[in-house]
């Protein structure tokens, strides 16, 4: 029947969890795509073939395979991108590397500007430094806090220009703007009042 | 998130003048103003155009025949479209139904399968996606039944007690299946829409305290319809911010929940490997 192979690429993406990328399925997508070709070639054939009694219904289904099937690639890469876009939120710009591996060759490209595009609006909003969006998802309520180290993670250079050396276990005082980055990504634990 | 969005303007349908509408309306107004829900409200509001779409459903148009402006809102459901990408609306147009031709239908390779399969004389009847349906219905070469969770039968039930019903298992998308079958030309139409709206309406207060009130949850979530397991879905989040803020105050900052799951899952493959 036609559109099974469209629905099975859909169902492989719902399945998945929310918040992973299944590999890109080039294959299912060339095997659509060729399945509307041959279907836009059946459409042509019958108007060619047939001037007068044409198979109204056969070609009206066709024609709504070929616009179902359009529909469903176009969700497939539209869900793909909105999750991210989200990891862009969520994890920052750098990518883990086996979520890049599942990734295509044009996505990682459509990745990439939309970094470039998030840090160029960045740049344009708030005082002349420009506004961090991605900072202060919580509202703050004080400037410094006390955290502590989740994992050796060697050095860390302070606005101040000192340097610190992160150990696994040990609490430091760090600013707000500082440390949530890193709390963000699990190399620190923000202690508890 | 793959919300059923409207494609026609949002402000058409909160101006759609509901007064003008003597339809069970206290009943709807029970649900808007639930006060033993702290949250009830808010998340209601984020569902308020879909339940005004379900709304709009349950409207009979033959009481409106002397009143045109009145007949175009009334057909206003007819117009009303999920969101172009959303997953769950494909997936709701590909649930099949049970139909038989009255046209004879020429050209299409897999019906001719099917039929040959069959003998002709005992069972006319085949099962198609809804949305190749809907092709058939233009040409008007085909007839359907209403499917089993939509059947008089189970109208029935679900008016007698829509809470003891496994939605899931009776149809895995039973409220955007169920809009789109009300939307096509059928004696049963308008009987499908208002026992929709009347079922969401009865589950709604079941669904809101489970999310709310059990801790294991999973045998009541398996029991909800996909759009029910979204509202339920928000309501548990909203209930758990709720209740962090509530014991430890707000300004706490934690690590992303999706990096909290990847490492998760990094640890649980590992596990595997070994």
């Amino acid at each position: 029947m036609y559109c099974d192979k469209v629905i099975e690429l859909l169902k492989e993406l719902e399945r998945s969890r929310e918040d992973t990328i299944p590999p890109y399925n080039n294959d299912g997508i060339n095997q659509v795509l060729s399945e509307m070709k041959t279907l836009d070639a059946e459409i042509i054939d019958f108007l060619r073939k047939q001037k007068d009694n044409l198979p109204l219904d056969a070609i009206r289904l066709r024609r709504a395979a070929i616009e179902r099937n359009k529909r469903c690639l176009m969700t497939y890469i539209w869900t793909r991108l909105q999750r991210l876009k989200e990891m862009r939120w969520e994890i920052g710009a750098i990518l883990p590397s086996d979520v890049r591996q599942n990734l295509s060759q044009s996505e990682i490209e459509w990745f990439n500007n939309y970094c470039k595009t998030l840090v160029s609006y960045m740049k344009t909003i708030g005082s002349d430094t420009g506004l961090n969006l991605t900072q202060d998802t919580k509202p703050p309520k004080s400037l410094y806090t006390e955290v502590r180290s989740l994992v050796d993670a060697g050095k860390l250079e302070l606005e101040s220009g000192e340097v610190l050396i992160l150990r696994k276990n040990s609490q430091y005082m760090l600013s707000r703007s500082q440390a949530e980055p890193l709390i963000r990504q699990g190399i620190l634990e923000q202690v508890r009042q | 998130m793959n919300f059923c969005r409207q494609t026609q303007s949002n402000s058409k349908t909160k101006s759609f003048n509901t007064n003008s509408i003597n339809l069970k309306s206290s009943r709807i107004d029970s649900v808007a103003s639930l006060d033993d829900f702290p949250f009830t409200k808010k998340i209601l509001t984020n569902y308020l155009n879909e339940i005004l779409i379900l709304r709009c459903h349950c409207v009979e148009p033959r009481r409106f025949q002397d009143n045109t402006t009145n007949i175009k809102e009334i057909n206003m459901y007819r117009n009303i479209k999920p969101h172009y990408f959303s997953i769950d609306a494909i997936m709701a147009a590909q649930e099949k139904i049970q139909c038989s031709f009255i046209k004879k239908v020429e050209h299409v390779d897999f019906l001719d399968s099917i039929y040959s399969d069959k003998d002709e004389e005992s069972d006319p009847k085949i099962e198609l996606p809804l949305w190749m349906v809907k092709v058939f219905l233009v040409g008007k070469s085909i007839q359907f039944d209403m499917p089993k969770a939509y059947n008089e039968i189970y109208r029935g039930v679900l008016t007698a007690d829509a809470n003891v019903v496994d939605l899931f298992k009776l149809c895995k998308h039973f409220y955007l299946f169920g809009k789109f079958l009300s939307q096509l030309e059928h004696r049963e139409a308008y009987e499908v829409r208002r026992t929709l709206i009347q079922t969401f309406i009865d589950r709604f207060k079941q669904t809101m305290d489970w999310a709310q009130n059990i801790d294991d949850n999973q045998p009541c979530f398996n029991r909800l319809d996909c759009l029910e397991r979204l509202i339920f879905n928000d309501a548990r989040v909203a209930q758990q911010h709720l209740n962090i803020y509530l014991t430890e105050g707000s300004g706490q900052m934690e690590i992303a929940a999706m990096i909290l799951n990847y490492r998760k899952r990094k640890i649980h493959e590992s596990r595997v490997l070994e």
